[in-house]
């Protein structure tokens, strides 16, 4: 059995996230951005609202750095990353001897975040049987520890996220409504990243610097159809998936020129109409119908662009035409290093 | 795309250097004098400045890990400094050490660059494991 007193947790959950910034200038985040600043001085609750990879946690940080709490504690807990019988110790901490093997006293995170904040990530996978004691604390800025009848009182203010839809989770009874509520003061709905794609040659330009100098790699290159193939991509894991191939781009980089890292399989994701593997909801724009048409052609084509049974052909275009489309619409063939294929598939497999 | 030349101004940053240096920037000078004690005592090389213009005139910020300054100077001031190295593709993450300053103006910084904040009176320990956190970058 284990120790439930002595489990120490992976040093990325406890850790603060420190120096990250936040890249862009499109308008959805210009509004995020004025949200964050509305809502900082306050000590209203928090729920920030966005897709897997979209920053939640970045802007929770902000929102604590643009409050008066700045220079307190940032504490944060991902609900979802316990397990559950050790979550409400985890919150709330416990005495010694509260439970079978809880050999010593344990602060839990509220009493740590205490005169700072308190990020709750994935919220909507707290249990239902904890959820009265989460709504207290919130109401009340009071809890016992587990084992204890004495009450502490704290000064927390809570920023919660999730990535699930909590409306529907109350209506299916799935989380308290009177929580919902007290949880959903100010809520902040982070864009996806498709939704603000203007932000993505910023985006990885960062990040091609910090592998890089992570790797200590030099790219001095990054050509525009790997950066247009960056902004066509439909990113379902959001900035932190465009982070994981910018690390895999710059590792396959050869000569200080960044590689087009998007495996040819994936470009699936862009043209959803035509291979029916939809997965979220994502406005079509003529250009991106226009980059699925011209994919799945050349796809057809084996690749080949010209003479009769080249793709420019069946599109009704002339080689030159097609392949300055190619080039504005980021489309090139996947990279032929043997590697690529490997990473690809390994990606593919770990989705399953 | 280019990318503009990253080793003007990282060289302190490279891994594998054995010191790193921390720069500090305040006007006031004892509070310079004690956080470079504090970096000192913590096994950290630090160098002291009195102001933004010092700093920058040295020369030094080339080589800077890690930069805890003051955020409202006489002169030139903390995000002032921050813009001007951002200009200048010095990407260094700053600390700002202050008691003041609006929301706005940490917004600000906060998008400008890799910034922490840190209220004075300050927590030591606080700050030294963001110091460390910064030279970890």
């Amino acid at each position: 059995m284990a120790d439930y007193a002595t489990v120490t947790y992976p040093a990325g959950d406890q850790a603060e996230r420190r120096f990250d910034r936040i890249i862009g200038n499109s308008a959805v985040l210009e509004s995020v951005l004025d949200q964050v600043e509305q809502v900082a001085p306050t000590d209203s609750t928090v729920l920030i609202e966005g897709e897997t990879g979209t920053g939640k946690e970045l802007i929770a940080h902000g929102i604590h750095n643009a409050s008066q709490r700045f220079g307190h504690p940032f504490i944060k807990l991902n609900c979802a990353a316990i397990p559950l019988d050790l979550l409400e110790s985890e919150l709330f901490g416990h005495e010694r001897g509260a439970f079978t093997g809880a050999i010593a006293q344990k602060i839990g995170r509220f009493e740590m975040a205490d005169k700072g904040t308190l990020f709750l990530d994935e919220v909507g996978d707290i249990p239902p049987a904890l959820q009265p004691k989460l709504l207290r604390v919130l109401q009340e800025q009071e809890f016992e520890r587990l084992g204890s009848g004495r009450t502490h009182k704290v000064d927390v203010r809570l920023v919660a996220a999730t990535n699930r839809d909590l409306a529907k989770m109350v209506a299916r009874g799935q989380f308290r409504g009177d929580l919902y509520y007290r949880l959903n003061v100010f809520p902040i709905l982070l864009p996806a990243l498709r939704e603000r794609r203007e932000d993505i040659p910023a985006l990885v330009t960062h990040f091609v610097k910090l592998f890089s100098r992570l790797m200590g790699k030099p790219v001095d290159s990054i050509p525009a159809e790997t950066m247009a193939a960056f902004r066509w991509y439909s990113w379902p894991g959001n900035i932190r998936e465009l982070q994981n191939l910018v690390e895999r781009a710059v590792i396959l980089s050869r000569n200080g020129v960044l590689p087009n890292p998007i495996h040819k399989k994936q470009t699936v994701l862009m043209i959803p109409s035509l291979h029916r593997t939809r997965t979220f909801q994502s406005p079509m724009t003529l250009e991106d119908s226009a980059r699925g048409l011209i994919l799945e052609t050349l796809e057809q084509a084996g690749w080949i662009v010209g003479g009769p049974r080249g793709a420019a052909m069946k599109l009704g275009l002339k080689r030159t035409t097609l392949l300055a489309k190619m080039r504005r619409l980021g489309i090139s063939r996947p990279i032929p290093q043997e590697g690529t294929d490997v990473f690809g598939m390994a990606r593919e497999d770990a989705q399953i | 795309m280019g990318l503009t030349d990253q080793t003007t101004c990282s060289s302190g940053r490279d891994r594998g250097q054995t010191s790193k240096l921390i720069a500090i920037i305040d006007d006031d000078e004892s509070i310079c004098d004690s956080l470079r004690d504090l970096m000192e005592s913590a096994g950290l090389a630090a160098r002291c400045f009195g102001s933004a213009e010092d700093f920058l005139e040295s020369g030094l910020h080339r080589q800077t890990a890690c930069l805890l300054t003051d955020i409202l100077m006489p002169k030139m001031s903390g995000l002032q400094l921050q813009s001007r190295l951002k200009d200048e593709e010095c990407d260094i993450p700053i600390i700002f050490i202050t008691a003041y300053g609006d929301a706005r103006m940490r917004i600000q910084a906060m998008r400008e660059g890799a910034v922490e904040f840190l209220a004075k009176p300050f927590d030591h320990q606080l700050l030294l494991q963001t110091v460390r956190a910064a030279l970890d970058l």
